[in-house]
């Protein structure tokens, strides 16, 4: 039978985690920025609540068995069920802590408030856990480098041209995918009452989260591509330099968005512009992950 | 893609952590569940000092809703009542209040609403009308 070493475990099950975020973010974060389901999950009674959660457990149960956020397929229900429940924990997680982030969840918000709008939330966050597989699919202990690899990479940096030609498809992946996913939100008022409402500290947090993030699901996910981005030649060769060039791209494409649905008029305050670019650059930066896994 | 190998420790370890989140969101729920529920109140209070900006002045309002269950569409109005006539007023509208959630509102009035002189002012805030989601 084959087995793992210990190391070797915790490390796949990171990685596994981190899919699952990655996937999960992709799903959810378009109705992050959705203020009606913020009200729905604040809303609802706690008996809706508790059924909305018992519904959810179902199709991320069905489609652990067909997708899931591991490498391994579960072909046996035990595992589909367990893993349905890391999906759930992991869903409402990510949504406690981005709303939390964004300031929809803070010390003065009632506890039935916070926990409705953490698991209505949490839903599209799980469901996006557990279809993470099926979106950028992959197997993550094949596609990180070996050291060899690595070596070889180092030799054979590429041609000046395929380099630039590498650099180009990344920086349009990132735009392209920042627009699908940052162009439904853009237009939204949800974007302006959540950046008012933040502080220049939270600020510099958001921008951090969208970092950590598109490196995560580009980098540690263990997608598809991610020996190929790996192996890159071109000005965003190195992961580091990559994931602060394509946020820069996404911080880009955010600003163009509000420009494109005058969201920041002339006379705007720079420091209002800002902090609605760098709210819509979180979910930007994500699509922009996702891009460059796509090109 | 592999056959799903027996779960390792980190794995178990996931299930634990995950399976005790999950409880505890369930325990939580449940727990607000339990006792009455009483319907929305809003209500609105002044709270601090009147600001004094350019030739206008700014009074903060505080508006709690005091039930547990939530109001939408909570409308506002401040007037500045002299001689039993309102002279000056304005009013907001709050999208959404969850049970005992508070939201700070600010009234920009001409009119200094401390100002004391013959017909003495007041200055009212109240919650005029809410609906019930």
């Amino acid at each position: 039978m084959p087995h793992r070493t210990a190391s070797a475990s915790w490390a796949s099950e990171g990685r596994d985690l981190v899919r699952a975020g990655s996937g999960g973010l992709l799903v959810g974060i378009p109705l992050l920025y959705t203020m009606e389901v913020w009200w729905i999950g604040a809303t609802a009674s706690t008996s809706h609540v508790l059924a909305a959660l018992a519904i959810a457990y179902l199709p991320v149960v069905a489609l652990n068995r067909t997708s899931g956020f591991r490498t391994s397929k579960d072909v046996r229900l035990s595992d589909a069920m367990m893993d349905a429940v890391e999906a759930l924990a992991v869903g409402v997680l990510s949504a406690a802590g981005l709303l939390v982030l964004l300031r929809e969840i803070t010390l003065q918000t009632p506890v039935r408030s916070a926990l409705g709008k953490i698991v209505y939330e949490g839903m599209p966050f799980s469901l996006g856990i557990v279809l993470a597989r099926h979106f950028l699919s992959g197997d993550a202990d094949a596609s990180r480098p070996s050291k060899e690899t690595s070596k070889r990479r180092a030799g054979s940096a590429g041609a000046p041209s395929a380099a630039l030609s590498q650099s180009t498809a990344d920086i349009g992946g990132s735009l392209l995918g920042a627009v699908v996913i940052a162009f439904a939100i853009a237009p939204t008022d949800e974007v302006r009452a959540i950046s008012s409402a933040l502080s220049p500290l939270r600020l510099i947090l958001i921008v951090v989260v969208s970092l950590v993030v598109s490196y995560g699901i580009v980098f540690e996910a263990g997608f598809g591509s991610q020996t190929n981005r790996h192996e890159h030649a071109g000005i965003m060769q190195s992961p580091v330099s990559e994931t602060m060039i394509s946020y820069l791209v996404a911080l880009f494409a955010a600003w163009a968005m509000l420009q494109f649905f005058d969201r920041t008029p002339p006379g705007t305050p720079w420091f209002a512009t800002l902090s609605q670019v760098v709210v819509l650059g979180l979910p930007a930066a994500v699509g922009g992950a996702a891009g460059r896994l796509a090109v | 893609m592999s056959t799903r190998l027996p779960r390792s420790r980190p794995e178990w370890l996931t299930f634990g952590v995950s399976a005790g989140v999950v409880m505890a969101m369930v325990a939580l729920i449940a727990v607000q569940a339990v006792g009455t529920f009483e319907p929305a109140a809003p209500t609105a209070d002044r709270v601090g000092e009147t600001r004094e900006i350019g030739e206008r002045f700014v009074v903060d309002v505080e508006v709690t809703n005091r039930g547990d269950e939530p109001a939408q569409n909570v409308q506002v109005v401040g007037s500045i009542i002299e001689d039993d006539e309102v002279v000056e007023s304005g009013d907001q509208f709050i999208d959404f209040l969850a049970g005992g959630e508070t939201v700070l509102l600010s009234f920009v009035f001409d009119r200094d609403p401390d100002a004391t002189g013959p017909g003495e002012d007041v200055t009212q805030f109240s919650v005029t009308s809410y609906a019930t989601p």
